[in-house]
């Protein structure tokens, strides 16, 4: 069926405040991603290669509902992960001699079980020396509510 | 950022809960419609002539019972509204003759519209007890809803 948009535009409340994913009680991580891979809805946690490194560990966000809002422009509904204080920021420690190539981030559960989210760098990025960060873009994910029929 | 197969089921599962949720009062209702109507996300009751006579009272979405799977044919999740455990929602006429064009979600009371499908072809009923046993009647998730 084809919804009205007060309808399909409750999908970003629902997946911003969704407790078995997106706006799990237990925050929620970010994880670099250091092995190259192809964004997918089948990708597992299994299929792909996350940063144990220290200072490169996945950093946990904000418990419970996220961000959620409309594109003024697109029209899409946005749901936002919301970043801890400090942000979604890596830095490598004192020491560190990589290389190390992030591909891209994930978005993990609280215990590392489950994967919720991917996305890749447009160029991945190499790590070399201590004291280089990186910082994430916004986390967003963009709902297109036309496309529910 | 491309969410996993888990996040769309699980926003799939909770918007048709969302939806079974809404049928206490004034409660979600499936109501059949008399004329032509192009399905629009900024429908509302003025653009829908829905069929109130006898016999064609709004269909209660109940409680339970719903199917919630993915469609083999292309991928896409669905979320599929029945009377109960298996059975199709029923429609039937008591008196005349009519051209049912689609159905509509509405809230009943304030006959809000909250989503509407084309039937692929119309269906007239001509006499008594004619039913309308429509075989899907829910919201199809394609994989590429969230980028």
């Amino acid at each position: 069926m084809k919804p009205v948009r007060s309808l399909s535009n409750r999908l970003s409340t629902i997946l911003a405040g969704d407790t078995a994913t997106i706006g799990a009680a237990a925050a929620n991580k970010l994880g670099l991603i250091v092995a190259p891979f192809v964004p997918g809805v089948d990708l597992l946690l299994a299929d792909i290669t996350l940063s144990a490194a220290t200072g490169l560990v996945p950093i946990a966000g904000v418990a419970g509902a996220q961000f959620e809002s409309v594109d003024p422009v697109s029209g899409e509904l946005i749901v936002e992960v919301k970043p801890p204080a400090g942000g979604f920021r890596w830095e490598t420690p004192v020491g560190f001699t990589g290389p190390v190539t992030v591909y891209g981030f994930a978005l993990i559960d609280n215990g590392a079980a489950n994967l919720w989210g991917t996305q890749a760098l447009q160029d991945p990025i190499v790590l070399t020396a201590e004291n280089e960060s990186i910082i994430a873009p916004a986390i967003q994910f963009r709902i297109d509510p036309t496309k529910v029929k | 950022m491309l969410p996993t197969l888990a996040v769309l089921k699980s926003l799939r599962d909770e918007f048709g809960a969302y939806i079974v949720s809404q049928t206490t009062a004034p409660g979600w209702s499936l109501i059949l419609l008399l004329a032509p109507f192009t399905p629009s996300p900024d429908l509302v009751i003025g653009d829908v002539t829905p069929d109130f006579d006898v016999g064609n009272f709004p269909v209660a979405i109940p409680d339970s019972g719903h199917y919630y799977g993915r469609d083999p044919a292309n991928g896409d999740l669905v979320a599929l509204f029945y009377a109960g455990a298996g059975v199709q929602l029923l429609f039937s006429t008591s008196n005349t003759a009519r051209t049912w064009y689609g159905w509509a979600v509405i809230e009943v009371g304030t006959s809000v519209v909250l989503a509407s499908e084309l039937l692929p072809t119309p269906l007239s009923v001509v006499s008594d007890e004619d039913e309308v046993r429509n075989p899907e009647i829910g919201f199809h998730f394609p994989m590429n809803l969230i980028r």
